[in-house]
């Protein structure tokens, strides 16, 4: 049977928030998906722990638009523990649900954002 | 909204509704039946095939009702094998998957399946087929027109291939009947597909053009009907709007053809020249009149259609995202096109022209759409 997306869902997929690396967000991460190719770059502007801002670039598929849409709203204002400990499940619930197939693609941000992280000295 | 997905399916003209409608209500009865309302509908059964007859220039007697293209496609690949001694199969790899799989099926269950490759435009050489072909190919299916890139394949050449080592020829003509001129009468074609759905007449309608003198198997046991080939009572009304639709697209095709083209070299034109990295996939001129597929670097497909979607274009994608991974066009990486582009690609198909105003808003919706997916992944920063 067709998945049907929320309202939730098509608002971030249609109006995505926050594309592009905002001034000052010098902390960059990709994640590259192995299995469909989808791509996330995320950037952030982390100050005392805190994500101060953060932006992003995405191509791939509409839960991956929508998911790091999400996401980037989010995070903005989380510390960095907080944001590691953000799970699929959490952003599809936020998202009004995604196919079971297709939860990987709402995590595709937060992998690219574990990677920024892992470069924060 | 724009249809652009008539590859996919088309809406029921009206006249084809008309004609159904007497089926549904007094003449409703079950062909097999000997009262009035029986042999009505007998009678237009067997009017419907007729006419379809007459349409596609063979005999009445040739043509067997099914349920859609589908069925008529598993129809032709099993039946051969099933009745003869012959159990090799030659296809290619750009059919429709109702081929694909039925050869997978038959692969799996002893027969031996040779799968010959496109060349980059899509056409698929007749010479490849014709030194694929064996003493024991039972039958060469070659696709009339490929359903994603509209390409014409050289089904005449194909069916000579099989021909000169004694197996059949089957094409699937589900995306070629009604958009362009089908004429059996040199009878070199032994078995051809249609489905109603892709020429105006209802879903769950098909056929199966067996020629004379050409024994498939039995496909569906149970029954007289269809000559006793193919069992279940007999969808009148819909195989009387076949026959209806048949000949609405029969009548002024060759105009409809040449506003198609017009739109066709117009849309074209305009996206490969104002869209970078935008590509056209299949040949450019041995295709359909109302198929285009194009492939833009650093978009992908399923985005591209649910956005178009957005800016009133209904078209489609061969490429889609499911369990975490891209089922990328297998026929678009049969033709060598990279991963990345046959992810980002979209196929705009017609069937009727749809006006040059309308064909430049299809242009102004695929440039905004790939401009937003681009912009969304900093596609030109990249570049």
């Amino acid at each position: 049977m067709q998945f049907r997306y929320s309202d939730v869902f098509y608002d971030h997929f249609t109006s995505p928030r926050n594309i592009g690396r905002p001034t000052g967000a010098d902390l960059c991460g990709e994640y590259v998906s192995g299995l469909c190719g989808d791509s996330v770059r995320v950037y952030l502007d982390i100050e005392d722990g805190v994500i101060k801002d953060i932006g992003y670039n995405v191509c791939g598929c509409s839960v991956a638009i929508a998911a790091a849409s999400l996401t980037s709203e989010l995070l903005r204002g989380m510390t960095v523990e907080q944001a590691l400990a953000l799970t699929d499940e959490e952003i599809a619930d936020k998202l009004g649900g995604v196919p079971d197939d297709k939860i990987q693609c709402s995590f595709l941000m937060h992998s690219a954002i574990e990677d920024a992280i892992k470069n924060l000295s | 909204m724009i249809y652009a997905d008539c590859a996919a399916t088309t809406p029921v003209s009206e006249g084809v509704l008309e004609e159904m409608l007497p089926y549904f209500r007094e003449d409703f009865g079950n062909p097999s039946t000997i009262y009035k309302t029986g042999r009505n509908a007998s009678r237009a059964l067997e009017n419907a095939r007729e006419r379809i007859a007459a349409v596609l220039n063979c005999h009445p007697t040739e043509i067997y009702f099914t349920s859609c293209g589908t069925e008529s496609d598993n129809w032709a690949l099993t039946g051969p094998v099933m009745s003869g001694k012959r159990k090799h199969i030659v296809t290619s790899m750009t059919e429709h998957h109702a081929i694909l799989h039925t050869a997978d099926y038959l692969e799996k269950h002893g027969c031996t399946v040779s799968r010959i490759a496109p060349q980059s435009d899509g056409i698929v050489s007749a010479d490849a087929l014709r030194a694929a072909v064996r003493d024991d190919t039972a039958i060469v299916s070659l696709m009339y027109v490929n359903n994603e890139v509209g390409t014409i394949q050289p089904i005449h050449e194909a069916a000579a291939a099989a021909h000169e080592r004694g197996a059949l020829f089957h094409t699937d003509a589900v995306q070629a009947a009604g958009h362009m001129k089908i004429d059996l009468s040199a009878g070199n074609i032994d078995l051809l597909s249609v489905s109603g759905h892709k020429l105006h007449a209802p879903k769950g309608i098909g056929l199966l053009y067996i020629r004379k003198g050409v024994y498939p198997d039995n496909f569906i046991h149970g029954g007289a009907q269809e000559r006793g080939r193919r069992a279940g009572t007999e969808n009148v009304a819909f195989a009387v709007g076949l026959a209806k639709a048949f000949e609405e697209r029969a009548a002024g095709m060759e105009e409809r053809e040449s506003l198609l083209l017009a739109e066709r070299e117009h849309i074209t034109e305009r996206i490969l020249s104002e869209i970078p990295q935008s590509y056209l996939n299949g040949d450019r001129h041995t295709r359909t009149a109302g198929n285009m597929n194009f492939s833009f670097g650093g978009t992908d497909g399923e985005s591209l259609v649910l956005l178009m979607d957005i800016e009133g274009v209904a078209c489609s994608s061969g490429s889609a995202c499911t369990s975490g991974a891209v089922n990328a066009s297998h026929v678009l990486r049969a033709m060598g096109v990279s991963e990345e582009l046959a992810k980002g690609s979209v196929r705009l198909s017609f069937s009727d022209p749809v006006g040059m105003d309308n064909a430049d808003k299809v242009c102004d919706a695929v440039k905004k759409t790939v401009a937003k997916i681009r912009h969304l992944s900093g596609w030109h920063e990249e570049r």
